[in-house]
Order: C-alpha cells, then structure tokens, then sequence
C-alpha cells in the first residue's frame, strides 16, 4: 500500500514535471498533445510489444474544432483540477489523478485552420441535423444509446472510462460506456467483407515503433464520426466547436494511432477520411487517456435501462404507468 | 406511417415540457447558474439511470406547503465512484441539496452537492455540461 502510494505520487509529479518542461528541439511538449511524438521508452509486454494495458480516464480534449469565420478561442469552460477529481475521485491514500492539460488549440490539426473540412452539400446537411434534433432521425445516435463510432469513442466523455488489454496477436480496447469494445487483430489479416457493416468498424492494427496504428473501415452510416461535450443550445452547426452532427457514409475509414508519451499518458492521434462528406482527410490529436487510479474498475453503463424519458420520447411509450 | 407521425409529434411535445430528455444538453439550455437552490427534502423516489441520475424531493416550504422537486445528478457509475449508491438515499433519507434551479422556475433544480442526514456531503454534478461547478473561478 505504501509502496503503491509513493510510486503513484511519484508518477503523477513525474507527470506535473514533464508538463510544465520547456521541450529540447524534436521533443513533445509534454502533456497536451503539442509537437512531435516524443522519445518515450515503454514497458513492453512478455512478448516485446509496447505495454498499454491498464486502466484508462478520459483525457484532456479540449474543443473539437474552430468555429467557423472566428479565430481559435479555448473552449467555453475549462474543467479545474478539483473538477476531474470530483469526476475521477483518487485511490484513498494517493494523489489525486493530475487534470490531462487541455491543448491551447482545437483537437483538430489537419487542416491548420482547425475546422472539420465538410463539403459544401454537407455542411448544409450538419446544419439540418443540428437544427432539428427534435427529431428521432436526425437526433445523436449516441444519445439513442446506439454505438459511438470513431474516432468519437475515444472523445473525452466524464462517464466513460477505458481499459486496454493485450494478448499475443490481439489488442482489446474496453469502454465502460454502453458495453463498447474493440478487438484489434494484429497478424495483418485482411478487413472483412465491403458487405458487412459495423458501427464500430472493423479494425487492424500494427506496430510502427512505440505506437499503435489502427485501420478502421467497413462502418455503417449511422454514426457520427466525433461530437463530446455539449453544443450551446440554439447555435448554428457552423458556430459550434464540439464537433457535433458530422454524419458519414459507409466510405468513412479512420486510421488511428495510440502512442505511450509517458508513464500515464496515451497520445492519440486519428486521420478521418470520407471522400463523399469532407473535401479531404483530416486529422485530429490530443492526450486521450490518462491513467487510472490503480483500484479504477469499469462499471455496467446502462444505457436507456430505465429512463422512461427517451424510451417516450423513441416509442410514444410511457414505461412509468 | 400514422403511428410515426404520431410518436413524432408525442416526441417534440414532450421536448417542449422537459429539455433534460436528451443527453448532454449544455447546462444553460436547461438551468441558470443565477438561480442557485439550497434545498432541504425527503427523498421520495431515486433513478438510477444513464444519463443523468434523478432524487425525487418532497420539499416543504415555510408555510408548511409540500412541493415536488426533481433534481438531476451525474450519471450512476460517477456516483458510485463517489461513494454513493441506490442504496445509499432510500425513499424517506432527509437531504440538503445544492445546485441551480431550471431556468423556466419549474422545481427542477441540476444538483453540484447532496448532504446525508449523516453530515456525508458528496459531489454529484453531471459533466461535460458546461455547468458552473466544471470552471475555472476566473471562467478561463
């Protein structure tokens, strides 16, 4: 217990540390997701991959994108160090959890404008959608309990924790939210067949270096690929930066990169492409996963169990009666 | 075709009454952070439900009339992780609520802090909202 206590303190200051470092040329800046991948040595598995197993909290994410016509501003509210935890509470007798530092930028890095880069035809359809979210049709699919999709399942969210698993040839991703998880085979098999359709996608992963990349296809177009955080109510798709209502297509196919940066940091990197929605791939980055305390565990995350609102809401039912 | 209409117009009429059916709306769509509530109820009814747990209060107001207040409180797992389960607030449990009434004046109130008879105070704010116990005092 003691031993346990100081070597978490002693990560957590480690972590403190590094962030507050000014960088030598090449290296990252530490823990915002800024600059170039770092030179982190990681522990390895017994069979000598990059060890990334553990429990995982939501890291800082910041805001999505800049809205569009304005200049970058940080987003509408910083979460304080008290805040994440009062979210994540500390194992009794530790530090608590260091606050992943928000990146003084969108999370969007490709373009360098910061914004999603949707075609004309849909933008105007994200407009649509944002404007009637009254409707079952248009409504956020997460909020319909349906699959998040990606890269959107690894946007920070305060009730969604992670764990990463790794046995030889396999990475498994675990969400507490909604009983979401992600197989990811290793040995270079193929992708499934175009004819089915998953709304997490198909994943295959390899190692180049320390990270983790991950090619993701085959997705149905029920998703939206990002979207945390909460919309200002009333506002314009054009003028929010949370990244909500960009719908795809089943042509959507996301490549994603998980990089240790430090002992309790995952750097997480996704390029989003979708030929027939954006007018190129773009590309997100921030410290998506920060980690657990060491007695963090996921919990069931029911979704609509319960919650005779939505149930209403989807099929005129009142299970309440 | 007739039944969606149907449940069409039942879902925006049932949007009109209450914002808090849809996950992650903004804190300020549905709550004003200028109309804090110190509230002292008996518990009648708990959910225990994603997104958002509800505590039902029976609040009685100086001349001794009762009211129906419903709060809303982060999601069950965060709860747990604070302390605090389905278990831990039976119907008839007196609690001291702090939070931010609707902003239409209804007895709905977003709660930051419960206190058990106890004096156990527990942090059961919702996140991701925008609400004022996520910012920074100088709001940066």
């Amino acid at each position: 217990m003691t031993q346990r206590f100081f070597g978490t303190l002693a990560a957590v200051t480690a972590l403190v540390i590094t962030t507050g470092q000014i960088p030598a040329a090449g290296q990252s800046r530490g823990g915002n997701g800024e600059g170039a991948t770092p030179s982190f040595e990681p522990p390895r598995t017994p069979w000598g991959d990059p060890d990334l197993q553990g429990h995982w909290l939501p890291g800082g994410g910041g805001m999505m994108e800049t809205p569009a016509g304005e200049p970058w501003k940080g987003p509408a509210f910083r979460p304080t160090d008290a805040a994440f935890s009062n979210f994540f509470p500390p194992e009794p007798g530790s530090a608590a959890p260091a606050r992943p530092r928000t990146p003084p930028r969108p999370m969007v890095v490709d373009p360098p404008d910061g914004r999603i880069p949707m075609q004309p035809w849909a933008m105007e359809k994200r407009t649509e959608i944002m404007a009637k979210q009254d409707r079952v049709e248009h409504l956020d699919p997460r909020v319909r309990c349906l699959q998040s999709g990606l890269p959107r399942a690894n946007l920070p969210v305060g009730y969604n924790t992670y764990q990463f698993l790794q046995i030889p040839g396999y990475v498994v991703l675990l969400y507490e939210w909604n009983h979401m998880y992600r197989y990811i085979p290793l040995d270079g098999r193929p992708h499934v067949s175009p004819n089915i359709r998953l709304p997490m996608g198909d994943s295959r992963g390899r190692w180049e270096g320390n990270t983790l990349v991950v090619d993701v296809t085959n997705f149905t177009d029920r998703t939206w690929a990002v979207g945390h955080g909460a919309p200002p109510e009333g506002a314009p798709a054009s003028a929010i930066s949370t990244g909500h209502g960009v719908f795809h297509t089943e042509a959507l196919h996301v490549v994603e990169r998980f990089t240790l940066i430090d002992a309790n940091t995952v750097r997480y990197e996704a390029t989003i492409e979708d030929p027939k929605v954006f007018t190129q791939p773009w590309k997100i980055q921030f410290n998506a996963f920060t980690r657990a305390p060491a007695d963090h565990q996921l919990f069931e995350y029911a979704c609509h169990e319960g919650n005779g609102r939505n149930v209403k809401l989807m099929t005129g039912f009142d299970i309440d009666k | 075709m007739r039944t969606r209409i149907l449940v069409s117009t039942i879902g925006a009429a049932l949007l009109l009454g209450s914002g808090s059916l849809l996950a992650h709306h903004a804190f300020s769509a549905e709550f004003d952070a200028n109309r804090p509530v110190n509230l002292r109820g008996t518990v009648t009814k708990t959910e225990w439900i994603n997104p958002h747990s509800w505590i039902h209060v029976d609040v009685k107001d100086a001349s001794g009339k009762v009211s129906s207040w419903a709060i809303e409180c982060g999601a069950p797992n965060s709860l747990l992780r604070r302390g605090l389960n389905k278990m831990s607030i039976p119907a008839g449990t007196q609690l001291v609520i702090e939070g931010y009434q609707a902003k239409d004046g209804s007895t709905t109130a977003n709660a930051r802090d419960i206190t058990l008879p106890d004096g156990q105070k527990f942090f059961v704010g919702s996140s991701g909202t925008g609400a004022p116990y996520e910012k920074d005092k100088d709001n940066k």
